[in-house]
C-alpha cells in the first residue's frame, strides 16, 4: 500500500530523516516510536507531504506521491486522514463545521458532509457538542474532533502525528479509547507515531524504532518489547519493565 | 510561490488590488478635498468677497486695536467710503482687510501704500489683493519703469504699479483677464536677462565682463539692444552709491597733489607702477639704499609717451607750497630705490587751494574798509573839482579884466609916463604868468584847453563810480567771508597718503569691479537669444570652461493672489492626497497585504529551497509585497492627482517599493496566520484559494481583504 523509498529531509543543518526505507501494508497498523526529534513527525508529514522531503520517494498504491501536481496532492491528501498533536482545530468554526467543512470544499453536497460529519463525530462520542466552539472543548475533546474530522474523510490511510502528546494525563485515555476502537472496528492503513508504549502494544501490527533520521530496529511489538536489538528499543524495554 | 495564485486565488487578489485602489483614490481625493472645501471657506473668509477688498494688513497682535483705530481714521479722513475688517488672527499676527473706495482705486492710491499705512502702529508687512488684477512676478528690476509703462498702454488694464519685486496689473473688468494675461507675456517675451554664472568664489570684474560678452553677442545678434543690468537688480540705492563713490574719486583725485612725470629717454613706466621721490625730505633717495621715511612714494596712474600722471601713495608734501621738481627713482622690492627715471613735477593743489582761500578771506576783509576809503575819495574828487570850477571861473574874469586894463592903457599910450609904463608891464606880466600856469596845467591849449574840460562828464563819472561803491557797501561781505570760512574748515583733512589709499579703495569697488559678483546679466531686447547656442562662444571668448549662462524672464505672469490663494490650496489638496495615498497604502499593506505574504511565506516555509540563488536571497514573498506596495501607491497617487511637493513620481514609486518591502519583511507580525489551522486545511486537501478564503482571511485582521472575502466565505 505505501512504499517509503530512501527518504531524506533536512533542516538547514539538522538531518531530520535520514534514508528511511519502509514499507506498510494494506490495513497494516504500523507505530513508530523514538526519542524526540528522532525524525518520526517529519516522516509522517513527509507521506502526505506538509513537509516536502529533500530527496527519496513515497509510494502509495503504486503512485509517487512526491510526483503529483497541486490538484492531485490535494485529491491525494483528501484519502488520507491526519491527526495532529495540537489538534489543529479551525477555532472560528463549530465543531461540526470544523468536521465537515472540507467536506462542503471538496464538492459533497452539504446535508451529506453534515451526515458524515455526524457520524464521525458519533464515533469519537462528542455528537451532543456539534455545536460548540472547539475552544470551548478540553483538550481530549478537541483531539476527538480532530479524529472526527479526519475519519470524516472516510480515509485510506490514517496518520497520526502524536495525538496525545499535547493532551494532560487525565485526558489522554479517552483519546486513547477512541483510537484503539477505531483501529479495531476499520480496516484502514494507520501509521500512528506515539510515545503511548501500552497503546502501542494494544493496537500496533508492527512497531518502527527510529533514532537520528534513522529506523533502528523494526518488528512486531512482541520482538521489539522482549528481545530489542536497538539502543532505543532497550531504552522501551526498561520503561516497560520499571 | 506562482502555485499559491493559481489555484483561483489571484482572482481574489486581482479584485483586492483593484478594488484597493478604488478605495484608496476615493480615500485620498476625499480627504483631500474635504480639507480643500474647508480652507476654501476660511479663505474666503480670511480675504472676503471677490474684489471686496485690496489689502490684507498683517499686524502684531499685541497692536491690534492701535492698529484699527488707525485704519479707520485713515478710512475715515482719508478714503471716505474705505472697508475696514479685522479678520483672523494667526501666530500673534492679527490680519485687517482694507478696501478702498473705488474712486480712490488708482495707480497714485497704491503707489504710496506704504505712506498711506507706514505709521499704523504694529504693522509688520501687507499684502495686496486688488481684484481683478494680474500679477506678474519677479519683475527684473532693469525693466520695471519700461514694463509699466507698456502694460499701462494694454486695453483692459487700469493701471500697473510696483510692489516689491512683483508688478500687480489692475484690470478694468475680469473678463479682460485673459486678454491681457496674452498681451502682458508677448510684452514679456520681448525682453530676456541673459545671465552668465561663473562657479562659486569665481569673482570676476562685472562691468568688463558684461561689456565683452555684449560685444561678442552684438557681432552674432546685430538687431539686439543690449543692456548691463548686473547691478540693477541690486537696486536704485547701489546706483545711487556707485555714483557718489566716482563722484567722490574723482573729487579726491583733484584734492591729491598734481603729480607729472617727464621719463628719461629710453625709460619706459606702466600703469601701477610706483617711483620714489625726495619730497620734502631732507634726504635725497639714493640708488640703492632703502627708501627713507620721508620719501614719497607715487604711483602711476596713466602714461602717455614720455610723460605720465601719478598720485602720492605714501608720504606727503603738505608743506610744500611750491611746485616741486625732483628726480624720480623706480621703487625695487625690499622697499629699495631704484633707477632715476626722470624728473617728477608735485604740486600740492590743497596748499594752492588753502592759500587761495585764505588770501581771498583777506581780500574780503578789506573790501568794506577799501570802500569807504573809496567813497571818501569820491567825495573829495568832488569838493576839488568844484573848487577847480570856481577857479578857472575867476580866472576867466580876471583874464578878461586885465586884458581889459591892459587894452585902457594902451589907448593912454602916447601919453604913457613912467608910471603907466611900469603898470603895463605889470599886466602884461601877470596876464603871461596866468596864461602859463594855465598852459602847466592844461597843456598846450592853454587857457582855452582849461576852459573846454567838461567839469560835468567827469561829476557824472564821479557819481557813478560813488554809487558802484555804495553797491559794494551794500554786499554782506561778512556772510561771504563766513561761508568761505566754513567751506575751508569743511575741506577734508586728508593727506596725499590717505587720499590714495581711499582712492584705491573706491578704484577696486567702482572702478575694476562695479559689483563684485559671479554673474553678470545682460538685458536683450528686439531678439531671442539661444543661450545653449552662445555659451560655447562666451566660454571661449572669456577662455573660461566652467561658466554657464541662462536665460531668464524678466517676469513671470501669474494669478492674482486670490487665485494664488486658491492655487496653494490646490498644492495643499495634491499633497494632502498624496499623505493620504501613503498612509492608506501602508494601512492596506498592513492589514491585507500583509496576511496574504505571512501565509505565502509560511506555505514555503515547508517546500524545498529554491534551485536560483537569488531566489534564495531575496525572499519572493518580500518582492511581491514591494511590487505591491509600488502599484498600489503610484496607482492611487496618481489617481488622486496627489503631488507632494519634491517628490517625484519616480520617488512614489520608490516609497512603495520600500514600503511594501519593509511590510512584506516583517508581515508576520503586521498580520500573524494560525499555521496550524492552515496546515489542517493542507491536510484535509484544501487548495489555497479555499484556505486562503476559508481560514486564513476569516481570521485576518478586518480590513478590504476580509470584507471582500464574506461574499466568497462558506463557513
Amino acid at each position: 500500500m505505501l512504499n517509503i523509498i530512501n527518504l531524506h529531509k533536512q533542516y538547514g543543518k539538522h538531518v531530520a530523516v535520514d534514508g528511511i526505507n519502509l514499507h506498510v501494508k494494506q490495513g497494516e497498523t504500523v507505530v513508530i516510536m523514538g526519542p524526540s526529534g528522532c525524525g518520526k513527525s517529519t516522516t509522517i508529514r513527509c507521506i502526505n507531504r506538509l513537509t516536502e522531503p529533500d530527496a527519496g520517494d513515497i509510494v502509495v498504491n503504486g503512485q509517487s506521491i512526491l510526483a503529483l501536481r497541486d490538484k492531485e496532492l490535494r485529491d491525494f491528501r483528501r484519502t488520507v486522514g491526519f491527526v495532529f498533536q495540537q489538534f489543529n482545530l479551525i477555532s472560528r468554526l463549530t465543531v461540526l463545521e470544523n468536521v465537515m467543512f472540507h467536506l462542503v470544499l471538496a464538492g459533497i453536497p452539504r446535508d451529506q458532509a453534515e451526515a458524515r460529519a455526524r457520524q464521525a463525530l458519533g464515533k469519537v462520542g462528542l455528537a451532543a457538542a456539534e455545536q460548540k466552539s472547539p475552544t470551548s472543548l478540553s483538550g481530549g475533546e478537541q483531539q476527538r474532533v480532530g479524529i472526527a474530522r479526519a475519519l470524516a474523510s472516510q480515509p485510506q490511510l490514517m496518520l497520526w502525528d502524536e495525538p496525545t502528546a499535547s493532551l494532560d494525563p487525565i485526558l489522554v485515555g479517552e483519546v486513547l479509547e477512541v483510537m484503539e476502537e477505531l483501529v479495531r472496528t476499520t480496516n484502514t492503513t494507520s501509521i500512528i507515531v506515539t510515545h503511548e508504549v501500552g497503546f502501542a502494544l494494544k493496537v500496533a501490527d508492527r512497531i518502527i524504532l527510529m533514532d537520528h533520521g534513522k529506523i533502528v530496529e523494526e518488528g512486531s511489538p512482541q520482538h521489539i518489547f522482549v528481545a530489542p536489538q536497538s539502543e532505543v528499543g532497550k531504552k522501551y524495554q526498561r520503561l516497560i519493565a520499571g | 510561490m506562482l502555485h499559491f495564485f493559481r489555484d483561483g486565488f489571484y482572482r481574489d487578489f486581482i479584485i483586492l488590488l483593484l478594488v484597493t485602489i478604488l478605495v484608496g483614490t476615493a480615500f485620498s481625493s476625499g480627504i483631500a478635498w474635504a480639507v480643500d472645501a474647508y480652507f476654501g471657506d476660511t479663505v474666503e473668509q480670511v480675504i472676503g468677497d471677490n474684489g471686496e477688498y485690496d489689502m490684507i494688513l498683517h499686524v502684531r497682535e499685541a497692536s491690534k486695536d492701535a492698529a484699527l483705530r488707525e485704519l479707520e481714521r485713515i478710512a475715515e479722513q482719508q478714503f471716505p467710503g474705505a472697508r475696514v475688517s479685522q479678520t483672523i488672527t494667526v501666530a500673534g499676527q492679527a490680519n485687517f482687510l482694507f478696501g478702498f473706495p473705488e474712486e480712490a482705486r488708482t495707480e497714485a492710491t497704491f503707489s504710496r501704500l506704504s505712506s498711506i499705512f507706514g505709521g499704523v502702529p504694529g504693522l509688520n508687512n501687507y499684502t495686496v489683493i486688488v481684484e481683478p488684477s494680474v500679477l506678474v512676478r519677479g519683475v527684473h528690476a532693469s525693466v520695471v519703469e519700461t514694463l509699466q509703462e507698456r502694460f499701462n498702454q494694454i486695453d483692459g488694464v487700469k493701471f500697473a504699479f510696483k510692489d516689491g519685486k512683483n508688478m500687480l496689473v489692475v484690470l478694468e473688468s475680469a473678463e479682460n483677464s485673459k486678454t491681457v494675461i496674452n498681451a502682458i507675456k508677448n510684452i514679456l517675451k520681448e525682453y530676456q536677462v541673459l545671465e552668465v554664472r561663473f562657479p562659486m568664489g569665481f569673482e570676476i570684474d562685472t562691468q568688463q565682463t558684461a561689456e565683452t560678452v555684449m560685444k561678442l553677442l552684438q557681432q552674432h545678434y546685430s538687431a539686439a539692444k543690449m543692456t548691463n543690468v548686473t547691478s540693477a537688480e541690486y537696486g536704485e540705492e547701489l546706483d545711487a552709491l556707485v555714483k557718489t563713490l566716482v563722484e567722490m574719486r574723482n573729487f579726491l583725485l583733484s584734492y591729491a597733489s598734481k603729480v607729472r612725470i617727464v621719463c628719461k629717454p629710453g625709460v619706459n613706466l606702466t600703469s601701477g607702477e610706483q617711483i620714489i621721490v625726495q619730497g620734502t625730505s631732507g634726504q635725497a633717495p639714493v640708488e640703492g639704499e632703502p627708501i627713507g621715511e620721508d620719501h614719497v612714494i607715487i604711483e602711476i596712474l596713466d602714461v602717455h609717451g614720455d610723460q605720465a600722471q601719478g598720485m602720492i601713495v605714501a608720504g606727503s608734501i603738505a608743506d610744500a607750497n611750491q611746485v616741486l621738481t625732483q628726480p624720480g627713482y623706480r621703487y625695487l622690492s625690499e622697499a629699495r630705490v631704484g633707477s632715476q627715471i626722470g624728473q617728477v613735477e608735485l604740486e600740492n593743489e590743497r596748499y594752492r587751494l588753502n592759500y587761495t582761500i585764505n588770501e581771498s578771506l583777506r581780500l574780503l576783509e578789506e573790501l568794506d574798509e577799501l570802500a569807504v576809503e573809496a567813497s571818501l575819495a569820491v567825495e573829495n574828487a568832488d569838493s576839488v573839482l568844484n573848487t577847480f570850477q570856481e577857479a578857472l571861473m575867476q580866472l576867466e574874469v580876471l583874464q578878461v579884466q586885465i586884458k581889459q586894463l591892459n587894452e585902457g592903457l594902451a589907448e593912454k599910450g602916447a601919453q604913457s609916463t613912467s608910471e603907466q609904463l611900469i603898470i603895463s608891464l605889470f599886466l602884461n606880466g601877470l596876464l603871461k604868468n596866468l596864461t602859463q600856469a594855465n598852459s602847466d596845467a592844461v597843456g598846450q591849449d592853454g587857457l582855452d584847453s582849461l576852459q573846454n574840460l567838461d567839469i560835468e562828464a567827469m561829476r557824472a563819472s564821479l557819481s557813478n563810480i560813488a554809487e558802484q561803491i555804495g553797491s559794494v557797501q551794500q554786499i554782506d561781505v561778512q556772510a561771504i567771508i563766513d561761508q568761505i570760512t566754513d567751506i575751508r574748515d569743511s575741506l577734508p583733512q586728508l593727506d596725499d597718503e590717505e587720499i590714495g589709499k581711499s582712492i584705491h579703495l573706491i578704484d577696486n569697488y567702482i572702478g575694476g569691479q562695479v559689483i563684485p559678483g559671479e554673474r553678470v546679466q545682460i538685458l536683450v531686447e528686439n531678439t531671442s537669444i539661444d543661450e545653449s547656442k552662445v555659451e560655447p562662444l562666451i566660454r571661449e571668448k572669456l577662455s573660461n570652461q566652467y561658466l554657464n549662462t541662462y536665460s531668464v524672464a524678466v517676469g513671470t505672469v501669474n494669478p492674482d493672489t486670490r487665485t494664488e490663494v486658491f492655487r496653494i490650496l490646490k498644492e495643499v489638496r495634491a499633497t494632502i492626497a498624496g499623505i493620504m495615498a501613503i498612509v492608506f497604502t501602508g494601512i492596506v499593506m498592513m492589514l491585507d497585504h500583509a496576511t496574504i505574504i505571512s501565509t505565502i511565506k509560511w506555505l514555503r516555509s515547508s517546500k524545498k529551497k529554491s534551485r536560483f540563488r537569488w531566489i534564495r536571497i531575496f525572499n519572493p514573498a518580500v518582492l511581491l509585497s514591494s511590487v505591491v506596495g509600488t502599484l498600489l501607491l503610484v496607482s492611487i497617487y496618481l489617481l488622486s492627482n496627489a503631488e507632494i511637493p519634491l517628490i517625484s513620481d519616480s520617488a512614489i514609486a520608490i516609497i512603495g517599493a520600500v514600503l511594501g518591502a519593509l511590510i512584506g519583511w516583517f508581515s508576520e507580525k503586521f498580520s500573524p496566520v494560525h499555521t496550524a489551522e492552515i496546515m489542517a486545511g493542507q491536510a484535509l486537501g484544501l487548495s489555497n484559494v479555499q484556505i486562503m478564503r476559508e481560514i486564513v482571511i476569516p481570521a485576518s485582521r478586518p480590513g478590504l481583504l476580509n470584507l471582500l472575502n464574506r461574499t466568497r466565505q462558506q463557513f
